[in-house]
């Protein structure tokens, strides 16, 4: 069995109100969801986990409403996403991207450049990326979302999921050649 | 292989399918380029898991709170005419939508479960269960049918069939929760399927459950919420408890109410005229839009609007709406406070122009939806505009079963004409849809300053509001610039002068979206513009020729003097110097200038060595390069000017995105 059809099989137990299934769907993909969360609430993790149990909690009430249009790793990151977006409106946290424009315009080697730069800068540099741009590498190369599944979680087209992940690297490029400078 | 760079990044995180995995290895063996393309994207690939999973915390059980609230599942027996099976709420599995045609299908059954938590968790889960079965051995006993017999009418031979909803959960309980209105009975009562005892019964209310209603008839009927649909009970038949002296009762069928105020372009209002209470009837696949005034402290401060979605069915069975109250004009917007619900502590309240989700069932299709200005606010009167979207979870499209519903927006001629005038709000509405060739997916909207006084720059604000299926996937775009806006996005700084008095907005509903319907208005409100001191003496003094002006990312970017005719300083020489350009940067800008003072037909200005030359409140296109960072314009009155002029001039650049 494949992990996305036990997943669907856990979210149908949920549905039939097994509380088991909820536990073993957590322990499954809690800790993804949580260092998710934890992004979208600026590193806040007692906001996170706040948040990781009311995710949970919603899952386990839409679960009989789940027609598994969605991988449900999908789904939960979409029903987490949605939680964490009332939380900042709730808390009234802002990030505060980088100008888009800042990021281009820059020639290099950038494997190099990546390679040189310690591994703190660069995940420094990733932190300054603009919300969009890092949620989209998150949601691709950490949580495996595909690009129609990055589109449709984010409301937009496919197109704008390129876009942003070019982008992404071209700001990236600019931030560590700014610093080492 | 001419996209081969879109690719690298999914190719890099083993997103790809098989064909399409295999098409790109092979151009990958032939492609330097896509190999050192290939390397960043791993290099960037390992960063972004790095940073993601450095944020792990030790993952916390879940909590009591949760288990607690997840722990009641309600029972509700049905009679034998009912076999309505409850499980197949749980719909069928279908596969997901975006799959690969050659990734195998796994058909196995479904997975028997193993226990991987900790033991804190199987400790609390342990809790839980006991205490489940306990709910449900009491509930299921407290509403089995009335002959005794658990089995009768249920649609599960020997186990109670379990609904699981939020609303569900809420409205049937072993304990009465007072803020709200609950029905009980000391003996067996009857639940119809409609408010009169001739109609079929549903099921049976039996003593010692709660059920709670959110609405009654006039003739004393309450209704109750029955898993997927919902039933009624006689008044005199029930004990009442909590808050049932005020609930609503629905109007009859067919009968909305309709608002009583929708913005005109050219009236702002001082107090919100009295109105009752109304009715939304949503569709689960558009949009609805609403436009209400709420004023303080006189006149109408609280809209109270019930919300049902109608249509949904077991195998559609909610949606998740996403609502938006924009503000359109008024005194005070950011007084206006809105909510869902009765919670009267507005602690969890929205603003204007903020969004928030609401997800209704079958077994819930009502909300009360609240717009008001709080006690104490400052006088405030607020014209709102609410636009509801369904969606399903997390904010997903409702995707193609709409295509067979949705209408088409009929061709019409471009460019559409949008005339603003210097002091009223205006709107234009249009429709959009796709797909094409029969829709219009696209309108190009030329805004057109009518009534305007020559040298004045007048500053707009435009909002567009949209409702429709997919609302999400309109762009905008105002003048020159590339950056596209969305539904709900207010765009400043939009100028208009009787020299430059028309401007180009473009709407645009994505030809990818799915079958998609959107209907739109744009909304052009007035800035008021600064107040301009009054100019001293009749002559500019003389100053050194050229002023220079430097531009940069972080400054205003602007640059003020005086010029004077016949006498004084007739003329400004000024080199305008973009600092801070990067090796192989281009910047575009737009320049403008602004007048006040007299002679202001008079002024000319150009840039040096060009055919570009403008008037006051004109505007300019000019670009920057980093090897060519500096150009010049001259301020002056025209050769033929006669009489005498005294003109205080701004010179202000901004960057088109």
């Amino acid at each position: 069995m494949d992990f996305d059809y036990m997943d669907l099989s856990l979210v149908q137990a949920m549905a039939k109100g097994d509380v088991r299934a909820l536990e073993e769907l957590y322990s499954r993909h809690g800790q993804r969801l949580l260092n998710y969360l934890i992004g979208q609430v600026g590193g806040d993790v007692v906001l996170a986990e706040e948040i990781l149990q009311n995710v949970m909690l919603a899952a386990w009430k839409a679960a009989s409403n789940f027609r598994g249009d969605s991988k449900v790793r999908t789904w939960l990151i979409a029903i987490a996403r949605n939680q964490a977006i009332n939380a900042r409106r709730k808390h009234r946290l802002t990030s505060v991207p980088l100008n888009e424009a800042d990021g281009l315009h820059k020639t290099g080697p950038f494997e190099q450049l990546l390679r040189a730069s310690e591994r703190a800068e660069v995940r420094e540099a990733i932190r300054q990326l603009p919300e969009d741009q890092r949620e989209t590498l998150e949601l691709i190369f950490y949580h495996g979302l595909t690009g129609p599944e990055a589109a449709e979680l984010q409301g937009v087209a496919l197109g704008t999921i390129k876009s942003r992940l070019h982008r992404a690297k071209e700001t990236l490029k600019y931030i560590l050649e700014g610093r080492n400078e | 292989m001419n996209n081969w760079q879109e690719l690298v990044p999914f190719y890099v995180a083993g997103l790809l399918s098989p064909r399409e995995k295999t098409a790109f290895e092979t151009f990958l063996a032939q492609s330097l380029e896509c190999q050192q393309a290939v390397a960043e994207w791993q290099a960037i690939a390992h960063a972004v898991w790095d940073e993601t999973d450095s944020r792990s915390h030790n993952l916390p059980s879940l909590s009591k709170a949760v288990l607690n609230q997840i722990s009641t599942p309600p029972y509700i027996t049905r009679n034998g005419h009912n076999t309505e099976n409850l499980e197949a709420t749980v719909p069928a599995y279908k596969p997901p939508r975006v799959e690969y045609a050659d990734s195998p299908r796994d058909d196995s059954p479904p997975l028997k479960l193993k226990r991987r938590s900790a033991a804190p968790i199987f400790a609390l889960s342990a809790a839980a269960a006991v205490m489940i079965t306990t709910c449900a051995v009491i509930l299921f006993l407290a509403l089995r049918s009335p002959d005794g017999d658990p089995d009768h009418g249920s649609s599960s031979k020997s186990t109670p069939t379990v609904i699981h909803s939020p609303t569900a959960d809420a409205t049937l309980t072993t304990v009465p929760n007072i803020s709200v209105c609950n029905l009980s009975s000391p003996a067996a009562v009857n639940i119809y399927a409609e408010p009169n005892a001739n109609s079929t019964v549903e099921g049976v209310l039996q003593p010692g459950v709660y059920l709670q209603s959110l609405r009654k008839t006039a003739d004393n009927w309450y209704n109750v919420s029955l898993g997927s649909s919902s039933g009624w009970v006689r008044g005199d038949e029930v004990q009442l408890t909590g808050q049932c002296d005020d609930l609503p009762v629905p109007t009859p069928t067919g009968v909305r109410s309709t608002p009583n105020f929708v913005p005109s372009p050219t009236m702002v209002p001082t107090e919100a005229p009295p109105d009752a209470d109304y009715q939304l009837v949503l569709d689960r696949f558009s949009a609805t839009t609403f436009n209400e005034i709420v004023s303080y402290p006189d006149g109408d401060t609280t809209d109270r609007i019930e919300l049902e979605l109608a249509g949904l069915t077991q195998e559609d069975n909610y949606r998740e709406l996403q609502i938006s109250v924009y503000c359109i004009l008024g005194e005070n917007l950011d007084t206006l406070r809105w909510y869902w619900g009765e919670d009267t502590s507005l602690t969890s309240s929205f603003q204007c122009d903020e969004t928030g989700s609401l997800v209704l069932s079958a077994s819930s299709n009502r909300e009360i939806l609240i717009v008001t200005i709080p006690e104490g606010s400052p006088r405030s009167v607020v014209s709102y505009t609410i636009t509801i979207t369904p969606t399903l979870l997390g904010g997903t499209p409702v995707a193609t079963s709409t295509a067979a519903s949705v209408p088409t927006a009929p061709q019409d001629s471009e460019p559409h004409t949008f005339e603003l005038d210097p002091n009223s709000v205006r709107q234009l509405s249009e429709k959009l849809s796709v797909p094409m060739p029969q829709g219009d997916s696209a309108d190009n909207i030329t805004l057109t300053l009518t009534n305007g006084i020559f040298g004045q720059r007048y500053e707009y604000s435009l909002l567009l509001v949209c409702s429709g299926p997919v609302p999400t996937d309109v762009r905008w775009l105002v003048g020159n610039s590339d950056t596209a806006y969305r539904c709900g996005d207010e765009v400043s700084e939009v100028f208009l002068s009787v020299a430059d008095n028309q401007k180009l907005v473009s709407v645009i509903l994505d030809e990818y979206s799915y079958a998609n319907y959107i209907e739109y208005t744009l909304i052009a409100q007035p800035v008021p513009s600064e107040a301009v001191p009054t100019l001293e003496g009749s002559i500019a003094p003389s100053d050194g020729e050229p002023h220079d002006f430097i531009v940069s990312r972080a400054g205003s970017n602007r640059f003020t003097d005086l010029i004077s005719y016949p006498d004084g300083d007739t003329l400004d020489r000024i080199h305008v110097t973009f600092a801070d350009m990067q090796a192989g940067e281009i910047r575009q800008v737009e320049i403008s200038l602004i007048c006040t003072g007299s002679g202001l037909e008079n002024v000319t200005w150009a840039i040096l060595n060009s055919e570009k030359s403008n008037v006051c409140a004109g505007t300019l296109y000019a670009t920057f390069t980093d090897q060519n960072n500096q150009i010049s314009f001259d301020v002056t009155f025209s050769d033929q000017t006669s009489g005498t002029g005294l003109v205080s001039y701004t010179l202000e650049v901004r960057e088109t995105p």
